[in-house]
């Protein structure tokens, strides 16, 4: 079964435990104040996807307006924990048609109907999410073999928006990759791209006079710190900005070293970047779990043991929750983007299937 | 007059000698030898007879340095020869004693360590520190015999021989079965039919390679049984080995259904089940093949986990969700007619 993370752990340990001897922090952790939900909007703004939406713009602006193009559909494939919806946003910002998904409890059922739009139409059709159209059931992938199938058929304009995790599925499972044989990939964020949007978020709102400085070094944030946050976000601007935010930290208040250091300026400490465990306990099925909750983007309890039989995964959620993989919204279950790292890690080294972007 | 209790002295004497004739010829230096023998019966008389042929070799080699030294020298070698084993005051046993506890503590500790450490690291790593313990066992033991072999014995080609010889006889009437055993256990290293962590099948034992010995290797079956097979089962069987090193193996499920079905849906519904399977390895093919036998329609589910400790978890869930999705296209299970008694 998965391997074990008690070697993982021993070694975390460690390097902290060393990393503690060695080093004197410029301003102790425990002094500083997690930022309230107002200030990090004002600091880092949602959503998280202008510059995407941008890209996708600048992608396809040509092509909509092409009378005959060369390919009527294609594919972008995105990484998963999207909570900023990024085709949904980028189609309502341009207004293009959306296709909405059928409900998740129809899904199971091969028989059920599907309206399908106007396929006639010469406009731009969006479908924001593929993983949305499918359940890993037997009896779950039967919309989406339909749709596939009719876009197969007719000529008209469409963009498809699919998860990574979710799209490997497919291609396995129904063939996918046969119709939409290559995927647009949005560029990942490098350092110097999350430094200047990140920035330029703070700046938005007015905080260009905020000076954010390392709680470790004291020192400004530099490019040193945004190439760590790319490396560990994997180059996902959605999973870099939530690192980011869960890393902004306010000062303390009375005559600390730092106000007596900097009694000038306004100071926003960052933390080091956060770091995820996976409960230790029923590694395995919490495994499972999480790799269906990629997959299928968001799941009720009921749902994940639809798609995950025989492993009782929904009794592991709550202690996923509380690890903080895991979110709760509206009785359905998503990875939390900050955490999808470190499960993405955890899932490879356990040799589960793997996306690729 | 020169005698001696046993040919080793007798040896030890001439040696002396040659050594003493060869440098300065001095008629006084084998008294010192002489002293120490004092028995005299037939068997010293005879040797003293042989001696007494040397002695006068001895004496005729004193007119010429050059022949007294080529003599002396082929003396000398044979002397070595005959000495096996080293004096022991020559021996190092703290040497040859940290040889063997340095090369027993390397192959413990890879014995011990290495599959702790193959369970706790990414599974894409486990086979290959897995299937390091017999190669790492191998080259140490054999670096240790090669360092202490010299140690130990007075190593000439005359030596060799003999040892040879000796050991031949000895394995030849003795160890045979046991030396077999070693020896296939070294093909097994280079020629990998297993490894640790390969999933085989030597006779009716199926099961993981949980670790290989010298002379055996061990198979942990699916009943938690540990079986132990000698090495000496490649010479003679067929081994079957299911993963052959990969990290996936093909598990297959069995479905038997009555023969009036619509076999298009139920093979579909077969696929769509291996498809869903959560512990499907995506790379590999997934296959549904169906046959008719005298029972009715055989459908084999072919698909393989993404982990091979799996292959038992993925057979039950493609059986249990693919007997549910066989009934739900109208497909019932073969049965064996039966003959009801009077």
């Amino acid at each position: 079964m998965p391997a074990d993370e008690s070697l993982r752990r021993i070694g975390w340990r460690v390097w902290r435990y060393f990393e503690k001897e060695e080093k004197d922090p410029f301003i102790a952790a425990k002094s500083l104040k997690w930022a309230h939900r107002k200030k990090l909007d004002s600091i880092a703004a949602p959503p998280a996807c202008a510059p995407i939406t941008a890209e996708m713009q600048q992608t396809f602006a040509e092509w909509s307006e092409e009378e005959e193009p060369q390919r009527w559909l294609h594919l972008v494939i995105l990484p998963p924990s999207d909570r900023n919806n990024v085709m949904q946003t980028w189609a309502s910002q341009h207004g293009h048609e959306i296709l909405k998904p059928p409900s998740r409890e129809s899904l199971l059922d091969p028989e059920a109907d599907i309206v399908f739009p106007d396929w006639n139409e010469r406009s731009l059709i969006v479908i924001p999410r593929l993983e949305r159209w499918f359940l890993r059931h037997r009896n779950g992938l039967s919309h989406v073999r339909r749709l596939l199938n009719y876009l197969a058929i007719h000529r008209r304009r469409c963009v498809i928006g699919c998860n990574s995790w979710a799209w490997q599925f497919l291609a396995k499972s129904i063939h996918a990759g046969r119709l939409l044989p290559s995927g647009l990939v949005p560029n990942a964020f490098d350092a110097d791209r999350l430094q200047t949007w990140l920035m330029e978020l703070a700046a938005e709102e007015g905080h260009a006079d905020h000076v954010f400085r390392l709680a470790e070094k004291g020192s400004v944030v530099d490019s040193n710190y945004f190439a760590k946050l790319a490396a560990r976000s994997l180059g996902i601007p959605w999973v870099a900005w939530q690192l980011w935010r869960r890393a902004l930290r306010l000062g303390p208040s009375g005559s600390q070293r730092s106000q007596q250091k900097f009694p000038d300026e306004r100071t926003i400490w960052v933390s080091d970047v956060e770091v995820f465990h996976v409960p230790r306990d029923e590694t395995s099925p919490a495994l499972f779990a999480l790799h269906a909750l990629l997959i299928h983007d968001r799941l009720t309890a009921s749902e994940l043991d639809t798609v995950v039989p025989a492993v009782n995964a929904s009794q592991i959620l709550p202690s996923l929750v509380e690890a903080e993989l895991v979110e709760l919204h509206n009785g359905e279950y998503s990875s939390i983007p900050a955490a999808y790292p470190t499960i993405r890690s955890r899932l490879v080294d356990a040799g589960f299937p793997k996306d690729r972007l | 007059m020169i005698s001696s209790q046993n040919p080793s002295d007798v040896n030890e004497a001439k040696s002396t000698m040659a050594a003493n004739a060869t440098t300065q010829p001095n008629p006084k230096q084998p008294e010192p030898v002489s002293t120490g023998s004092g028995s005299s019966n037939g068997a010293s008389e005879g040797a003293s007879d042989t001696l007494g042929a040397t002695d006068s070799a001895i004496d005729g080699a004193v007119p010429s340095d050059s022949t007294a030294s080529m003599k002396s020298g082929s003396e000398e070698a044979q002397d070595q020869a005959v000495q096996l084993i080293n004096d022991f005051q020559d021996i190092n046993f703290l040497h040859v004693m940290c040889i063997f506890c340095g090369a027993w503590l390397v192959i413990w500790t890879a014995r011990r360590l290495l599959p702790l450490l193959a369970e706790r690291s990414p599974s894409q790593a486990r086979l290959y520190i897995l299937n390091a313990v017999p190669i790492i066992r191998l080259m140490t033991m054999s670096l240790a015999i090669l360092w202490m072999f010299p140690i130990i014995f007075n190593v000439t080609f005359e030596n060799f021989l003999i040892i040879a010889g000796g050991a031949s006889v000895a394995i030849g009437f003795a160890f045979k079965d046991y030396v077999s055993s070693l020896i296939a256990g070294i093909i097994a290293v280079f020629e990998r039919p297993y490894r640790p962590g390969d999933w085989v099948k030597i006779g009716e034992d199926y099961g993981e390679v949980h670790s290989v010995g010298l002379r055996s290797l061990c198979l942990l079956t699916a009943a938690d049984d540990l079986v132990t097979v000698p090495h000496t089962r490649i010479w003679e069987e067929n081994i079957s080995n299911a993963n052959n090193g990969e990290r996936t193996l093909m598990c297959v499920a069995n479905f038997y259904v009555h023969p009036d079905h619509d076999s298009n849906a139920v093979r579909d519904v077969l696929q769509d089940v291996a498809m869903t399977s959560i512990y499907l390895e995506y790379s590999k093919p997934v296959l549904v093949v169906l046959a008719e036998v005298p029972l009715g329609t055989h459908y084999k589910v072919k698909a393989y986990p993404f982990d091979l400790r799996d292959q038992f978890v993925l057979i039950s869930d493609l059986t249990s969700r693919g007997k549910e999705a066989i009934a739900s296209v109208g497909g019932k299970p073969a049965t064996a007619a039966y003959a009801e008694s009077d």
